[in-house]
């Protein structure tokens, strides 16, 4: 029997392989390798493992030849939303081939991203439901959120723009907020990024009580590669760190299950910078509304301590002048009963005096009379005494040069005499 | 009350307390003037800790220069 050659019997393998399989199968298996070579192709590992996917029970080496690949690549990234990489496992259209030189080979024709996210979903749903079973699903979401947020810890590779859009948005912030950032630097993309994260959380854990919250941040487009962020451990790690954490890893898709178990979960590192600012514009507004309460507070307080003070001012002038009234009311009795007193005491007076005086006017014509009879009885003695009298009864008076004659004698012969009657005289010459 | 380890939250506590307790009279006339200084310097503390200083501002302006 001739022996063949190598090349020979390849060649038989392939006539036989490409016989017995000339169609093309719907695969599903997973990566574990992925390799763009520089002539544009893409060279590929598939893989299945056991059930508890601990070792390999089949192994395949695949290629998407440049052309597929062109179109291929951007459709897959754009709806699976992460390219193709190791650990995905996909659902691809493949050709069987068989080469003399490079073996057995799996061509791929088309891929359906749609199985890869569902994969992938259902990889988070697990997570989350051992998160669940775990009871620390929520952890972090339950930390309050300290009034005070400013002293932040952030996780990030040093190089990606994620870093510098924070920076950028939280320290230039336009109410002069403070805040301070320190980076703990991570890798963000690819199979590094489970144990960098976890050790930059680890170091931060170590200083815990410097930080108020962690902030883990990248940069990047829609189909960057997030599977480094569904791992359990990382989110178990994130849903206990005792402080929260705050995300922005920059994708609009599906939440990782990093973001489902953080505090709050942002979209893009600018957004989460903003957030921090709002949340120390809410603690400032606080401040700034208790600080003002305070002062008007203590504002009315001194204005109520016044009218107060006016109020009883007002009542103790009031109780004053009532007192004066009172006092005055009195005064005036007292003057009433004074001057009552008074005009009793000066009528009892003027009875007494009357009386006194009635006295005095009975007394008085008593004595008048008297008087009176006295002044009789002394009258007819002098009008017995006046000449005049003697007269009138028939007498009469000489008078012999101006004297009264009383003797005959006392007058000489041819002396005129005077005699006076009551009526008249009469002269006379002595003979 | 000891100005050392107080933090934030507590300095707020503390002013909300001081608000409200001045809200419900309960604040003596006497202590009002204590209690308004105590409350200012609360404000100053936690203003202190919210709101860079100018100096640090400048830091910030001047590492942006840099770049």
């Amino acid at each position: 029997m001739k022996a063949l050659t190598l090349y020979e019997l390849n060649g038989l393998v392939r006539g036989v392989l490409e016989q017995a399989l000339p169609d093309e199968y719907w695969l599903q298996a997973e990566l574990s390798e992925v390799r763009e070579a520089y002539n544009g192709h893409c060279y590929l590992e598939f893989v299945q493992k056991d059930l508890d996917g601990r070792s390999l029970v089949a192994k395949a080496r695949g290629v998407v030849w440049a052309g597929v690949y062109l179109r291929l690549k951007p459709m897959f990234e754009r709806e699976a939303g992460r390219p193709l990489s190791p650990g995905l496992k996909v659902l691809v259209r493949v050709g069987v081939t068989f080469h003399e030189l490079y073996g057995y080979s799996l061509t791929v024709r088309d891929i359906d991203p749609a199985y890869t996210l569902g994969d992938m979903a259902r990889q988070r749903r697990e997570i989350l439901a051992r998160l669940e079973a775990d009871g620390i699903l929520n952890d972090n979401k339950d930390l309050p959120l300290p009034v005070l947020m400013n002293r932040i810890a952030v996780i990030s590779s040093a190089t990606a723009a994620g870093f510098g859009d924070f920076c950028n948005q939280l320290l230039r912030n336009d109410y002069r907020l403070r805040f301070d950032v320190r980076l703990f630097p991570a890798v963000m993309q690819g199979e590094r990024v489970e144990e960098s994260v976890l050790a930059a959380l680890d170091a931060i854990m170590a200083e815990a009580d410097r930080w108020d919250a962690v902030v883990i941040i990248r940069g990047g487009g829609a189909t960057s590669d997030l599977s480094g962020f569904d791992t359990y451990l990382l989110a178990a790690a994130c849903a206990q760190f005792p402080l929260p954490v705050i995300t922005g890893i920059g994708h609009e898709r599906d939440d990782t299950v990093l973001d489902l178990v953080a505090h709050t979960r942002l979209k893009t590192p600018t957004a989460a910078a903003a957030f921090l600012v709002q949340h120390q514009l809410a603690a400032a507004a606080r401040l700034e509304s208790v600080s003002r309460s305070v002062g008007q507070l203590a504002v009315a307080r001194m204005e109520r301590e016044r009218m107060r003070l006016e109020r009883l001012s007002a009542a103790l002038s009031a109780a004053f002048s009532q007192v004066r009234v009172r006092g005055e009311h009195r005064l005036e009795q007292l003057a009433l009963r004074l001057s009552h007193a008074w005009q009793q005491r000066l009528a009892a007076e003027r009875h007494a005096l009357e009386v006194c005086g009635g006295r005095i006017g009975r007394a008085i014509p008593v004595r008048l009379e008297r008087e009176r009879f006295r002044q009789q009885l002394l009258r007819q003695r002098f009008e017995a005494a006046d000449p005049a009298v003697l007269l009138k009864r028939g007498y009469s008076m000489t008078f012999c040069g101006g004297r009264l004659v009383r003797k005959a004698s006392d007058v000489e012969q041819g002396k005129e005499i005077t005699t006076r009657l009551a009526e008249g005289e009469i002269r006379s010459v002595v003979q | 009350m000891k100005k050392e380890n107080l933090t934030y939250e507590e300095a707020m506590a503390r002013l909300e307390e001081l608000a409200r307790r001045m809200e419900n009279n309960e604040t003596g006339i006497d202590r009002l003037a204590a209690e308004l200084k105590e409350a200012r310097r609360l404000m100053d503390f936690c203003k202190e800790k919210l709101y860079a200083t100018d100096e640090e501002i400048k830091k910030i302006l001047e590492s942006d220069e840099k770049e």
